[in-house]
């Protein structure tokens, strides 16, 4: 059953318009991320849901209730703010009273809870102190502490671990993963870290301009980038986009560029441009039918980065980090067909082409 | 440590830089200040600026004298009120200039208006609006039914006190709107939208945010606002000159009374002392409930 629903969901802000039109089921007790780049508009639809923004056109539901004219108190939800926004005068056990103490909740069983969710989130020692006294990551914990109190049916979390250094991050997402796993609720997480988006979700919802470009489990976004916005985004360092073109070959197709020639099982037609994705882990350096040139070597420790140049553009090749590659040598190479996708040039949209290399 | 000569060197700019401070500071407030002090303890007749020595005799005056404490009375009761009227309207008009309203620049210029008028114009403005004959305050009553008379609204009391109270609040008010308003303007609005999320209601949000965000600044102003209204001369000597007869007459009315009038200094300045001590008391008090709240506040 869908906890959270978008319909047709519209924001504009005068002429700029936010998000476009979002549809977009979330199911209860799912872990989703909202990725794209910075301007996309996953704050905005965030906030929406939240009842800090209103939608221009659409409906939004949370449960079986729609709430476009609920006040944001009254919704349900709880939010964590990319700044935190703790109560500055107020001590952190005030701060994670205060939304019981609005709700009209007694001390007594308002005191139970802050201690209940202090043990939780190891803030027992802290609760006397006032946020300027914490560390970012105390503050965030307190954050996320005012949100747990009210045991809301979905928590919202834009950015909340950007402010903190990398470690710190690292420590707070397994937190999350695991409070998330122990509470069983909805999370919706804004991030426009990859990383963060991948490992914590059980979906991911990636969004480019105000638009929804796909919206499924980490895995099957990596594999299936449902168009080149996505293609280009996910993954680290990024997928190579080569541009090509289908040529006739013999009674087939072929994927023609300079340097590069594979075999098109069925699907396209003649004359189609199309471009090649091939993921730096997907091509093999040291033999194969085609020849690369190597521009830069980056070894890294665990692996080695090469830059090499595939019929003149630059292309990204995860190698391992035990074999040495001469700046400017001439590398032969070959690519991992099974693993390799193709988009429509001109619109973009993925196309399910079946690649070989050529008979040799 | 100080046998360092770079340390000795710096110690030398220091004092160097500190000198023209201080001797502004001695020239402009401490001269001032002993001088007042000395005065205090002769009968100085003004023309002539001669006198003989009183010892505490003017302080021993004015401790028995009725006009004193009158006058003392007068001028707490003045900047008691006008002071929490400032606050209130001062406050309340920042809350609402800070609001996304229509023609809000426009407005925030015109509201700063009574501040920038001329004390002298502004009294007689305000002299003309409160006349008892052709007043336009009495006019619009009367036309109102709200009274049967014209009031005198500056020579009879309890009108007298009110009237220079409320232009009084009137002329100054403006300034607390400047001061809260840009610390409003600095209030994240995320605090808001916690607060929204949380179930906090306007009121509420009003309460449990804003008001303690604006209290340093409220500390501040209120402590400047004190002590200039405390002071306040022109506004009220041009407004009732202290009347009538001394039923508005504020501490520095007085010491205006008796250096010009009486052509008394010496009284004047025991006068000007008195008042000194009281409004020294009152900020050492004020200042010291004000940084408890606070250290509390940050415990
Ligand atoms: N209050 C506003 N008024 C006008 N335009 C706005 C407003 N809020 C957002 N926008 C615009 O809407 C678009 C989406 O903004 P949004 O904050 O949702 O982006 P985002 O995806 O959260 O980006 P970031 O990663 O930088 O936080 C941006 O182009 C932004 O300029
Ligand atoms: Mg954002």
């Amino acid at each position: 059953m869908a906890d959270v629903l978008f319909q047709k969901v519209r924001k504009a802000f005068g002429s700029a318009v936010a998000v476009k039109s979002l549809d977009l089921a979330i199911g209860s007790g799912e872990f989703v991320s909202l990725l794209g780049p910075s301007g996309c508009g996953k704050t905005t639809t965030l906030r929406m849901l939240a009842g800090l923004e209103f939608p221009t056109e659409g409906e939004i539901r949370i449960g079986d209730r729609v709430v476009n004219a609920v006040p944001p108190g009254q919704r349900d939800i709880a939010m964590v703010f990319q700044s935190y926004a703790l109560y500055p005068h107020m001590s952190v056990a005030e701060n994670i009273a205060y939304p019981l103490k609005k709700r009209g909740i007694g001390r007594a069983e308002r005191d139970a809870k802050v201690a209940s969710v202090a043990a939780t989130l190891q803030l027992g020692a802290l609760l006397d102190r006032k946020p300027r006294q914490l560390s970012g990551g105390q503050q965030q914990r307190v954050a996320l502490g005012r949100a747990l109190v009210r045991d809301p049916k979905v928590f919202l979390l834009d950015e909340p671990l950007s402010n903190l250094d990398a470690k710190l991050r690292a420590h707070m997402r397994a937190e999350l993963i695991e409070l998330h796993r122990k509470l069983g609720k909805t999370f919706i997480y804004v991030t426009h870290d990859q990383l963060e988006a991948m490992t914590m979700s059980d979906r991911v919802a990636v969004m480019h301009e105000g638009d929804l470009q796909q919206f499924g489990a980490p895995m099957q976004v990596y594999e299936k980038p449902a168009n080149l916005f996505v293609a280009g985004f996910i993954g680290s360092p990024a997928m190579n986009l080569l541009a090509g073109v289908l040529e006739p070959s013999g009674s087939g197709l072929a994927f023609v560029r300079q340097g590069l020639r594979l075999a098109v099982g069925d699907g396209g037609q003649a004359g189609q441009k199309v471009t090649l994705g091939v993921r730096p882990e997907d091509i093999a350096l040291g033999s194969g039918p085609f020849v690369a040139t190597v521009r830069i070597v980056e070894p890294t420790g665990h692996e080695t980065i090469v830059i090499a140049d595939i019929g003149g553009q630059s292309a990204i090749v995860r190698v391992q980090p035990d074999t040495a590659y001469a700046v400017g040598s001439e590398t032969p190479f070959a690519v991992r067909t099974s693993r390799l996708h193709a988009f429509d040039s001109v619109t973009g949209a993925r196309l399910d082409l079946a690649f070989a290399l050529p008979a040799s | 440590m100080s046998g360092n000569p770079l340390d000795k060197r710096y110690a030398v700019l220091g004092a160097m830089l500190i000198a023209p401070t201080v001797l502004v500071f001695c020239a402009v407030i401490v001269y001032p200040l002993v001088s007042a002090l000395y005065l205090s303890l002769f009968t100085i007749f003004t023309p002539t600026l001669r006198g003989s020595f009183v010892g505490l005799g003017n302080y021993a005056y004015l401790v028995n004298s009725p006009e004193f404490w009158r006058s003392l009375w007068n001028t707490l009761l003045w900047t008691i009120c006008t002071l929490a009227l400032q606050i209130v309207f001062g406050v309340a008009a920042a809350l609402m200039l800070h609001q996304n309203i229509v023609f809000r620049s426009l407005a925030r210029s015109l509201i700063l208006f009574p501040y920038f008028v001329s004390t002298v114009v502004a009294v007689l403005v305000w002299r003309w609006l409160f006349n008892d004959l052709y007043g336009v305050m009495n006019h619009l009553m009367l036309m109102a039914g709200l009274i049967k008379m014209p009031l005198d609204w500056l020579g009879s009391m309890p009108n007298a006190m009110i009237s220079i109270i409320l232009v009084g609040a009137w002329k100054y008010f403006p300034f607390v709107v400047i001061a809260v308003l840009a610390r409003l303007q600095t209030i994240p609005d995320a605090l808001y939208e916690a607060a929204k999320i949380d179930g906090a209601g306007a009121w509420s949000r009003f309460v449990d945010i804003t008001l303690p965000q604006l209290r340093d600044v409220l500390v501040v102003v209120v402590l400047l606002r004190a002590i200039w209204d405390f002071k306040e001369f022109d506004l009220i000597y041009l407004l009732t000159g202290g009347g009538p007869i001394i039923a508005t007459q504020t501490l520095p009315l007085m010491v205006y009374k008796d250096a010009f009038g009486l052509n008394d200094m010496g009284r004047a300045s025991a006068v000007a002392v008195s008042m000194m001590l009281v409004m020294l008391s009152f900020m050492v008090l004020y200042l010291k409930l004000a940084g408890r709240d606070e250290r509390e506040s940050q415990r």
